[in-house]
């Protein structure tokens, strides 16, 4: 049983070739009417089927041939087609004497089953002749023609909607391109404004991928799939050179750095989990930065391994976190190496104890943490009470300081001041930092002074009793000794009295002046006592301390020592003097030997000048008086102030040069001193200086 | 020396010069009432009393004036004072203290102990002359001396 297949779509052919051909059929193709003719009158099949579009001739022009050919019509004509599915195509097909008109796609049992039908039809019933007549040849060709109008109708009409369809379709499309590119411009712009250079990676499988290798493997197998501008901006190197080179990396991590960065590429490979490195990458001459790189492998199914990354400059960063490292060791060495002991505190319970501490107090660190302070205390009561001084002054937020007696790693009590102030002002909880500074050897140190002050007062109490004891065996020596001295000088004075009373009778003149001589000797050696006695008084007597008017003082004395002829004599001059501290009666003494020597050197003068002044230097007043009187030579200046010294002889002036010599020491007594100035005949100026 | 003898001047004086110089000076002025030199503390006391060498002696019979030295051998001045001034009988007698000492604490210490006078013997012999005169005149006749 042969079957001919007319149909212009190979595919359409090979289907129904397969399928005719699995039912045990014969198959013959044809690809349009004109050859389905041909190939027909040639072999003439058993069944025709065929579709209607088809070029040269189409299937309903064939079916008109065939029906009205002698040889073909008997042959049942099925037409099998897709396109031409209207019912007035169906009925103009049938009118044209095909025997089926099946609609494509059939399931292939119906249309096995359908063949079948229309072969046993065909050979029951054989066909009748059909010779249409002229009309139906004309309306043939009108009926053709109006399916063909129609199906052309139905065409456009299809075309058109397929236009509009398509203009929708690329209305759609453009905007969906719009859309793609705002996303480009998105994702662009997200990428380049990323403060992290973002990077992906492409790995070709194969190599050998090991740790000398690696860089000529990476060179050789590793491709840029994208890279943003941060990351060229931060690794400073250009995107035409990364993209060419990606291996440029490697060769700029700083050289330490380079083992573990390549350790690091090949741990990662290895594991495909990611990869994450922090080190120095050399981004320019000179420019070493720190960055830190991240990223994620993916693998495809070609092998293929997209390492999808990000690169950022922790430079900052490190920086800062080198400064905090910097200052916490600072701070810890501090604590460690303070030259006092500290430690830190929880509750009473230690949380560290510096150097100074463990060795001042002979304990290991590890054996005190994690302790209470209890265990260094005698009893409760002490560690008690210090808790009370120290921790109830702490509630207010101040520091707190008590005395406490501590055990020491030998088991030695040590004297200690504790000293307590919390780790933030106003949080109890926080914990406290103590410092200790043994006090042990400075409390013995005071009790030894305290015991060398007892002594020494003691001493000094003994001392002052010898002193006081001496002063008064000197004061009674001495007051004898005057005594013992001046009775004989009284009796030498006396008796010549009494010579010159009972026997100047049979004294001649030179007799009488003997006597004399006599008499005035005793008197100066009587003289000479009562200033020895003086003299040593000074040193002796103690201090009374008043405010001295100096100026009262010095008018009055010179009131004593003159008579009112003197007085209008001598031009007397007393400037302002500043008051002062002392012992009025001694600086009395002072006056009356100055002024009186004054007075006494200007004797011989008509016209006599003394004059008083003062000047203030610093904390001192420099007193001064000044007279015209005899002066003396500035040679023996240093012989003015000893005792018994005189500059002049006694037949140009009286005195027993014991006056200077008193002021001298009455003013040392004061803490001051005294010198002079003169010229002979043009007068003196004593100076003494006074402590304000 | 008779023992129920009115004695006017006491004198207590260990220097014989200075006594001999007081005795003479007083006699210069006309002062003619009886002088008694002692020349030791203790003995002026034992005058005083009656004891001692003197045992016997009249002691209602007090002097018009002592003078007293104050640097004695013995008992020393003061402590001749202290005695005088402290017994009922002699208590009211005056004292005068003559002496070279001008020493603060000398005086006041005899003021203390109630002494009636004190005066320093000058060295010159011209002014010791002056003061003894005055001294004897004033004690013997311008001073009146409490009843007995």
């Amino acid at each position: 049983m042969n079957i001919l297949v007319v149909d212009d779509n190979e595919q359409n052919l090979y289907q129904l070739q397969v399928l005719l051909g699995g039912n045990g059929y014969q198959v013959v193709t044809a690809v349009n009417g004109a050859d389905a003719l041909t190939k027909a009158r040639q072999n003439p099949p058993d069944l025709v089927i065929s579709d209607i579009l088809m070029p040269v001739m189409d299937g309903f022009a064939l079916c008109r041939e065939w029906k009205d050919d002698k040889q073909l019509s008997p042959i049942p004509f099925i037409f099998y087609t897709a396109t031409y599915t209207d019912g007035r195509d169906r009925d103009f097909a049938l009118s044209l004497g095909a025997e089926r008109f099946l609609v494509k796609p059939e399931e292939p049992e119906t249309f096995i089953k359908t063949i079948k039908e229309v072969i046993r039809q065909v050979q029951s019933s054989p066909a009748v002749l059909h010779k249409p007549p002229q009309e139906e040849e004309n309306s043939y060709l009108m009926q053709y023609n109006q399916v063909l109008i129609h199906k052309l109708e139905t065409k456009m009409q299809q075309l058109e909607q397929t236009n509009r369809d398509l203009e929708q379709e690329l209305a759609e499309r453009k905007q969906a391109e719009a859309m793609l590119q705002r996303e480009q411009d998105l994702y662009k712009d997200l990428v380049n404004t990323l403060p992290a250079g973002v990077y992906r990676l492409r790995i070709r499988p194969g190599g050998e991928w090991n740790a000398n290798s690696w860089r000529s493997q990476f060179e050789s197998y590793c491709s840029v799939d994208m890279v943003s501008d941060r990351f060229c901006q931060i690794t400073g190197i250009s995107r035409k050179e990364f993209e060419a080179h990606p291996v440029t990396v490697f060769d700029r991590v700083h050289p330490d750095d380079s083992p573990g960065f390549i350790r690091k590429n090949m741990e990662a490979a290895a594991s495909m989990v990611f990869f994450s490195w922090e080190g120095h990458l050399v981004v320019a001459e000179g420019v070493i930065i720190w960055v830190h790189f991240e990223s994620i492998p993916r693998r495809l199914e070609n092998g293929e391994v997209i390492w999808t990354g990000i690169v950022y400059d922790i430079t900052a960063r490190k920086r800062a976190e080198e400064a905090l490292r910097e200052s916490k060791e600072t701070l810890n060495s501090i604590f460690r190496s303070a030259p006092v002991g500290i430690c830190i505190m929880k509750n009473r319970v230690y949380q560290s104890a510096n150097t100074f501490w463990c060795e001042g107090f002979g304990y290991q660190e590890k054996n005190l943490i994690g302790k209470t302070t209890r265990m260094l205390y005698e009893s409760d009561e002490e560690y008690d009470r210090v808790g009370q001084e120290l921790y109830s002054n702490l509630q207010s937020g101040n520091i707190a300081s008590t005395e406490a007696r501590l055990r020491g790693g030998d088991g030695i009590f040590h004297n200690v001041v504790l000293t307590a102030a919390l780790l933030r002002a106003g949080d109890p909880s926080s914990g406290t930092v103590v410092s200790i500074h043994d006090v042990t050897a400075r409390k013995k140190a005071e009790a030894e002074v305290r015991q060398l002050n007892a002594e020494l007062e003691k001493r000094v109490i003994e001392r002052t009793a010898q002193l006081e004891v001496a002063n008064r065996e000197l004061e009674a020596f001495s007051y004898s000794v005057s005594h013992d001295l001046r009775a004989p000088l009284r009796a030498v004075d006396g008796y010549t009295h009494i010579l010159l009373e009972d026997y100047g009778s049979r004294l001649d003149d030179e007799g009488k002046r003997l006597c004399s001589v006599i008499s005035e000797s005793a008197r100066n050696m009587g003289k000479l006592i009562d200033d020895l006695l003086a003299f040593s008084r000074i040193g002796r007597a103690a201090m009374q301390s008043s405010i001295i008017d100096m100026a009262t003082m010095a008018n009055s004395i010179f009131f004593e020592l003159t008579t009112p002829e003197d007085r209008k004599r001598i031009d007397f001059h007393v400037s302002p003097l500043p008051s002062i501290v002392g012992d009025s009666t001694l600086i009395r003494q002072v006056w009356r030997n100055l002024l009186g020597n004054a007075v006494k050197f200007s004797f011989k003068k008509e016209r006599a000048m003394v004059e008083i002044n003062a000047e203030q230097h610093g904390d001192e007043v420099v007193y001064s008086v000044r007279d015209n009187g005899a002066g003396f030579d500035m040679q023996y200046v240093d012989k003015l102030f000893g005792v018994f010294q005189r500059l002049h002889s006694i037949k140009e002036f009286e005195g027993t040069g014991v006056g200077l010599a008193v002021v001298q020491r009455i003013i040392h007594r004061h803490g001051g001193r005294v010198w002079a100035e003169s010229e002979p005949d043009k007068g003196a100026t004593f100076y003494f200086t006074m402590k304000k | 020396m008779n023992n129920s003898e009115i004695v006017d001047i006491l004198l207590v004086e260990d220097n014989p010069s200075d006594a001999e110089m007081t005795i003479r000076t007083l006699r210069k002025q006309k002062i003619f009432n009886s002088i008694v030199v002692i020349e030791d503390g203790a003995a002026a006391l034992d005058f005083i009393f009656g004891r001692g060498a003197y045992t016997g002696r009249d002691v209602s019979q007090t002097p018009r004036v002592i003078l007293l030295d104050l640097k004695l051998p013995k008992l020393n001045g003061l402590e001749v004072l202290r005695a005088i001034k402290s017994n009922e009988l002699t208590r009211l007698v005056p004292v005068v203290i003559v002496t070279s000492s001008h020493e603060d604490p000398d005086i006041k210490a005899a003021y203390e102990l109630g002494v009636n006078s004190y005066v320093v013997k000058p060295v010159s012999s011209d002014a010791f002359i002056y003061t003894m005169s005055n001294l004897g005149l004033y004690w013997l006749l311008v001073n009146q001396k409490p009843g007995k």
